[in-house]
């Protein structure tokens, strides 16, 4: 039986009707055609699936669709502004990060969610975060150079703000 | 995989829904193990009961009289960036830093990992060691054990069907007391443990071990705790070849299995190495808690 959800997508509030067992994941890539976030493993061992969660980055194959109700969800379409790409993206391409492509969606949603918490991660802070990103192709050290300069490039373009450590 | 879904406002609500359900039905806080068993079919429930909207279950509270109070819903993200959970539970915050990935460790409870009562479990092993306990509730009222004496098997624990983990207390640390927690797996991150201890440490002005507890995860169906090992230790300085002692006395009370991530006598080797650092760790953050 499905029941009614609403939650704001990318900034835009949308309604979709779904079975209460239905990840999140499922909605948004069969219900609202939003397919960046990847259904890897589905069982939340890959993260390419990552998605932020009220800011918060979550494997969205282990959350059902109605614990995103009333909440913001934002995915990889979601994390450029228009036709500019963010700083994230364009370093992921300039530095080599891409190469698949398969894990990009969640390492670049995850890497956007480190820079929130830390704008000036160190190498070991990026690795430690980014350690749920499988990537197959194993291109690990171009992306955390792409971390690093996006964090350099957004630092430079924005007011210093306090860190904040967590890792 | 089509089950229902309870949606529960209100703690009586949640553990009204629970009791009526019985055993078709189960609790469901971070998913991250339950999803996966509800996916893979190794069990079938008509529905599940999503606690996570209760209020109240997922909050953290640091008393320095009382303790740590640790709502069951609350993440290993949020524990191992509590800085009272890093000052005062350095174990515990070690043992939630290594589950998972942060993406996981954002949807991830401390009661669900406890509940899902696997032998790696990562929170185990500090919660015995730091002498834990847990608060049990159910429709026909609330009970509290250590969480030592929770945990019974693989996959099993004391909770009958209606009960639910609400909140774990950690008392406050006495003075002079130091914990840590370590735990070994093939791969740095993304792994469960093959081996693991915590330890808490009691020291006198006169640095002799007054009370310690050293607890052994993944190498036994529940965590272990070392008797051997504490009674070694206990009433002694804490020399290097004493903690040599304690890792052989470790090493040897551990009852590993031998599976695809370790042997059994890979797992005991490394039981010995850990015991000696982790005791060494808690001891030394002891000595520095009484300066």
């Amino acid at each position: 039986m499905e029941r009614s959800y609403e939650f704001t997508v990318n900034g835009t509030t949308r309604k979709v009707s779904a079975a209460p067992h239905e990840t999140l994941l499922d909605t948004l890539r069969d219900r609202l055609n939003l397919t960046g976030a990847k259904k890897g493993c589905n069982e939340g061992e890959c993260a390419s699936c990552t998605v932020l969660l009220n800011g918060i980055p979550v494997n969205s194959c282990l959350v059902l669709v109605g614990d995103a109700a009333g909440k913001s969800v934002v995915t990889i379409e979601g994390i450029s502004t228009g036709s500019t790409p963010h700083p994230m993206q364009k370093a992921f391409v300039e530095m080599g990060g891409v190469q698949c492509g398969y894990c990009t969606p969640g390492m670049i949603v995850s890497a956007c969610a480190l820079l929130g918490e830390q704008p000036n991660p160190t190498s070991d802070d990026i690795k430690f975060y980014l350690a749920g990103n499988i990537c197959r192709c194993t291109g690990y050290n171009k992306i955390v150079a792409a971390v690093q300069s996006a964090a350099r490039e957004v630092l430079a373009t924005t007011e210093p703000t306090p860190m904040r450590r967590i890792a | 995989m089509s089950f229902s879904v309870h949606e529960p406002a209100t703690l009586s609500e949640a553990l009204a829904v629970l009791k009526d359900e019985g055993d078709a039905t189960a609790p469901l806080a971070g998913g991250t193990d339950l999803l996966l068993r509800i996916r893979r079919r190794a069990r079938k429930y008509r529905s599940v009961v999503n606690i996570k909207f209760v209020p109240g279950l997922n909050e953290l509270h640091w008393d320095a009289r009382t303790g740590l109070t640790i709502g069951a819903l609350t993440t290993f993200r949020a524990i191992e960036t509590h800085d009272s959970v890093r000052a005062h539970f350095p174990a515990l915050a070690e043992a939630a830093r290594v589950v998972a990935g942060v993406q996981l460790r954002n949807l991830a409870t401390i009661g669900g990992n406890l509940g899902n009562a696997s032998p790696s479990a990562d929170s185990a092993p500090p919660l015995v060691a730091l002498n834990a306990t847990i608060e049990i509730a159910s429709a026909a009222g609330t009970r509290r054990m250590p969480v030592e004496r929770c945990l019974t098997g693989p996959g099993r624990t004391v909770l009958t069907p209606g009960e639910i983990f609400t909140s774990i207390l950690i008392p406050a640390p006495s003075p002079r007391s130091g914990n840590a927690y370590a735990r070994f797996s093939p791969r740095s991150a993304m792994d469960i443990g093959i081996a693991s201890v915590a330890a808490s440490i009691t020291l006198d002005a006169d640095r002799r071990c007054t009370s310690c507890r050293i607890v052994l995860g993944a190498v036994a169906p529940v965590p272990l705790r070392s008797g051997m090992a504490e009674g070694a230790l206990e009433g002694e300085r804490l020399t290097p070849a004493l903690l040599e002692q304690a890792g052989e006395l470790a090493a040897q009370a551990a009852r590993p299995i031998s599976d695809i991530r370790g042997s059994a006598d890979y797992r005991r080797a490394i039981v010995r190495v850990l015991t000696t650092r982790v005791v060494a760790l808690a001891a030394s953050r002891a000595e520095r808690m009484a300066l």
